[in-house]
């Protein structure tokens, strides 16, 4: 395909690089959006009983700040990084699924874009928290529809994540360069790896969450109104997320910390091994200590203290993580640069953040801070402190990679110094404050006056801090002296290829033997890159934004925008039924243990384990609306006809079977036998969405109906999500089907058959647990 | 051509039909909640294992992905867990 220039290249770029600074000039935006509304809020609280904010006004601007900064500004920031440099550190020409990394890129930015659309919307932006907490998020309390919108602006981006983590695990897993063994990787690799996995078992939950909310207040069900399920099972479906997402924001910024190190101190890290344990056991720790964001709730005391343990446990593994970069630079010809210095900086604001996290989950001591500036303090170290402070390194660290000039060395210094000096003072006073309420608009107490006025002016020195990088940065495009390949001397794989990289990272393909790095010579004939550009991602991402946006605001719109959706969708499918996107399966690379998997398989893998997250989600919804209704909820087999959901039962189980019979019947290259198969599956999916539906009619005669009770609710919401998995399956199966009818399935190629019968099976297995559920108990 | 385990799949698929009409049978002879509540989830955790081994051919593919498949079951486990027992029924006084 032609190269593109100018700003068709941007729109229609798949290369990670482009991808890479693509994320970085918008995460930045988004930084300096979330920053102007803290320095705005932080001139509020600098003076008792102001009124630059009104209380609406404000809760709006922290509100939107806290969401701005977690999930468009800094988890973002990090995959500026991720996408430009993970694909060169493993050795490979680019990302596993070049397209989609383009679809988590613009899913990206329009979410973001319809989330700022919120302010401009009667009654503004949300106004409850990024917690999102209920009852105050549902309709009677905040009935405009900038909550609405901003809570499908988050479901928008969770897509964009999931795509995204796929991409980077498949990636990782496979397409490392020969000799690029698991224990050879860099640290901000491993960094990036732990991000995604975290991610992978994150995100569905708070997606969950934020679908039985959006329901709630766009067709008036009671899940987070009613006493059952309300706000414990918010808090649930919330922190679940929420907790593991801390760590999904740090985890990078550790990756980059290590590498930095490494570099700068001229030896290998200190206990590199440990490391990555500690790590890993940290991130598994991270998922069973999140009710420590529920000491205050009426929880079971037992879960409580478990939770309780388990939290203070969790600064153990982090413990050795930091002292092993501390024991690093022992006897080491350290060369201070500005990102070792940011690099040092995060290991400081992380231990201060770490150990006021240990006051937090004592459950006595949490009764006092909990709702109080202490707890501002303390995730700002952790979050901003630790993890922006590693990012800045990595900005630093990487600017000569990606620009192939060097930034201004004494100019970097400074900036580091009033960083430094203007975050302490920005936060250090909210622990001296520990007793002001969090999240209030205003203040009477004239104690807390000194140590506010501090905070607003370390919040503006802070600010300042990062106009100076800016321009910095944007000076040394011009002026800046070249920087070569390898100006620190390290010894990861993007400082072996020039500076800015080729397009295809490397002329020739590096190999790993040892500790050597060498490269194939093919002869003598660089590697011939191909480009690919589409704009169907970019166009994909629009319209679903239109389409959320019409959907509360203006119906002409939903439907522009849902039709504009079927079209790119269509199109996309087509460009794949010719083969116009065509990646061939990398050879060589290392794979273990993942030797069987090819690309598009270990993908559908990958979105399976997602969605077994976000099932188990509502799952767990069913669980505890259940056991709080119990004796009021429905006896199943009273409501449903057991004989008429059996037999859909074994309609789809049969459909399993159809499935898993076309691929053996690819594998064995008989297309007539596939073709039948494949169409058996279509009809039986046809057969069980019929009947699906006719119970569906008949359960609305009957007055059972989405807004009746919980059990109805939650009946049509999970049956209507697995129909909708099923829909989506049916969308794929089309697909499948004109190709199979071009014969392109065969002996050697099966993948797609294979692939999507993963899906249908997992889609098979959570009607299963439904069938149980719902009709037979 | 490879050899394919064709009567294996059908025979799984028999087997997943016979513990559905088990399930619903289940139901008819009216049996006591707490068995029937248990005896569904287990059926139901039995056919998923079926499915997941043989047609999602975990029996065959790399372990590495059963893993995750574990590890996603275990989640799923711990939240149904905590979010019922977290729950005011539950409660136990310590
Ligand atoms: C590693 C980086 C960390 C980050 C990014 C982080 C982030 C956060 C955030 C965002 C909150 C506030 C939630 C809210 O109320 O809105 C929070 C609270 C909390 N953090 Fe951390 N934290 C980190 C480390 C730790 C550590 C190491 C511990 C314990 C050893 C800890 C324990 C807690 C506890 C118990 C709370 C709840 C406090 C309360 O709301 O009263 N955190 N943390
Ligand atoms: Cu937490």
């Amino acid at each position: 395909m032609e190269n593109k220039s100018g700003l068709m290249r941007w729109l229609t770029t798949t290369n990670h690089k482009d991808i890479g600074l693509l994320y970085l000039v918008t995460s930045l935006y988004f930084l300096m959006v979330g920053g102007s509304l803290a320095l705005t809020f932080r001139l509020q609280l600098a003076f008792p009983q102001a009124d630059i904010l009104s209380a609406s006004a404000f809760n709006q601007a922290i509100t939107m700040h806290g969401l701005i900064m977690v999930l468009w500004a800094i988890s973002p920031f990090a995959f500026a990084f991720a996408n430009y440099i993970v694909p060169i550190q493993i050795g490979a020409r680019d990302m596993a699924f070049p397209r989609l990394n383009a679809l988590s890129y613009w899913l990206y930015l329009f979410s973001g874009l319809l989330a700022a659309l919120s302010f401009f919307l009667p009654g503004g932006a949300p106004d409850v928290g990024w917690t999102y907490y209920v009852p105050l998020s549902t309709p009677k309390f905040t009935p405009q529809p900038g909550v609405t919108v901003a809570a499908l602006a988050l479901a928008m981006l969770v897509a964009s994540v999931t795509v995204g983590t796929i991409n980077f695990i498949v990636t990782i897993a496979t397409l490392r360069a020969p000799g690029m063994g698991w224990s050879k990787l860099p640290m901000f690799t491993w960094g990036i790896l732990y991000t995604v996995l975290l991610m992978l078992f994150a995100f569905g939950p708070v997606a969950a969450g934020f679908f039985l909310l959006a329901i709630d207040r766009v067709f008036g069900t009671a899940f987070f109104t009613s006493p059952e399920g309300g706000a414990i099972l918010w808090t649930h479906m919330f922190w679940f997320f929420g907790h593991p997402e801390v760590y999904i924001v740090l985890a990078p910024a550790i990756g980059v910390v290590g590498d930095v190190i490494e570099t700068f101190t001229r030896k290998p890290l200190f206990g590199r091994k440990y490391i990555l344990i500690a790590f890993g056991i940290a991130s598994f720790i991270s998922f069973i200590v999140y009710v420590h964001h529920m000491f205050a709730t009426g929880i079971n005391p037992i879960i409580r203290e478990v939770m309780s343990i388990t939290t203070e446990s969790i600064s153990v593994p982090f413990g050795v993580i930091m002292l092993s970069f501390i024991f690093s630079f022992y006897k080491a010809r350290v060369r201070i640069k500005t990102p070792l210095l940011f690099a040092i900086g995060s290991i400081v604001l992380f231990i201060v953040g770490g150990i006021t996290g240990v006051f937090n989950s004592s459950i006595a001591l949490d009764r006092f801070i909990r709702g109080t500036y202490w707890v501002v303090a303390h995730f700002h170290y952790a979050m901003v402190g630790a993890t922006l402070f590693g990012l800045l390194a990595a900005m630093y660290y990487w600017y000569p990679k990606i620009t192939g000039k060097m930034y201004d060395e004494k100019l970097g210094k400074i900036h580091f110094a009033i960083a430094f000096i203007g975050f302490n003072l920005l936060y250090f006073p909210m622990f001296i404050i520990y007793e002001m309420p969090r999240r209030v608009n205003t203040y009477f107490v004239e104690e807390w006056i000194p140590m506010n006025q501090l905070a607003t002016l370390g919040g503006y020195v802070f600010g300042f801090s990062f106009l100076i990088m800016v321009y910095n940065l944007l000076k040394s495009l011009k002026t800046g002296s070249p920087a070569g390949n390898n100006p620190w001397g390290a010894w990861t794989l993007e400082w072996m290829t020039t500076s800015p990289p080729p397009p295809h990272n490397f002329d020739f393909d590096p190999m790993i033997s040892g500790n050597q790095i060498t490269f194939y010579t093919n002869g003598g004939v660089p590697h011939k890159h191909v480009e690919y550009h589409t704009m169907m991602p970019m166009l994909l991402s629009v319209s679903l934004m239109l389409s959320f946006f019409g959907l509360m605001m203006y119906t002409p719109l939903f439907v522009i925008g849902a039709a504009m959706l079927a079209a790119v969708l269509t199109k996309w499918l087509i460009d794949d039924v010719y083969d116009r996107f065509v990646i061939p399966e990398p050879e060589n690379t290392m794979k273990w243990p993942f030797d069987h998997m090819n690309r598009l398989k270990f993908g559908v893998w990958m979105l399976v384990i997602s969605e077994a997250m976000l099932f188990a989600a509502l799952f767990g919804a069913y669980s505890l609306l259940r056991i709080n209704l119990i004796g009021e909820w429905p006896y199943g087999p009273a409501v449903h006809d057991v004989r008429l959901g059996g037999i859909n039962t074994i309609i789809l189980l049969t459909s399993s079977l159809t499935v898993v019979l076309a691929v053996a019947y690819a594998k064995m290259g008989d297309q007539r036998k596939l073709l039948y198969s494949l169409g058996a599956t279509y009809i039986l999916g046809l057969v069980f969405l019929g009947l699906k539906g006719y119970e569906w009619m008949k359960l609305y005669d009957e007055g059972f109906t989405l807004t009746s009770d919980l059990p109805s609710s939650l009946y049509y919401v999970m049956t209507g999500t697995h129909a909708a998995h099923m829909i989506a399956g049916m969308i794929a199966l089309t697909y499948l089907i004109v190709k199979a009818f071009r014969g392109v399935y065969n002996e050697k190629n099966y993948d797609g058959v294979e692939a999507f019968g993963i899906y249908w099976h997992f889609v098979d297995i959570v009607w299963i647990f439904l069938f149980a559920i719902f009709y037979l108990m | 051509m490879a050899k394919e385990p064709i009567n294996l799949y059908v025979g799984v698929w028999g087997l997943l039909v016979g513990l559905t009409i088990l399930e619903i049978f289940m139901v008819l002879v009216e049996m006591p909640i707490i068995l029937l509540i248990t005896g569904v989830l287990l059926l139901a955790g039995v056919k998923a294992g079926f499915v997941a081994l043989f047609y999602q051919h975990l029996k065959w593919d790399d372990v590495a992905i059963s893993w995750f498949y574990l590890m996603a079951l275990f989640f799923a486990l711990f939240i149904v867990m905590v979010w019922t027992g977290g729950s005011a029924v539950c409660q136990v006084e310590i």
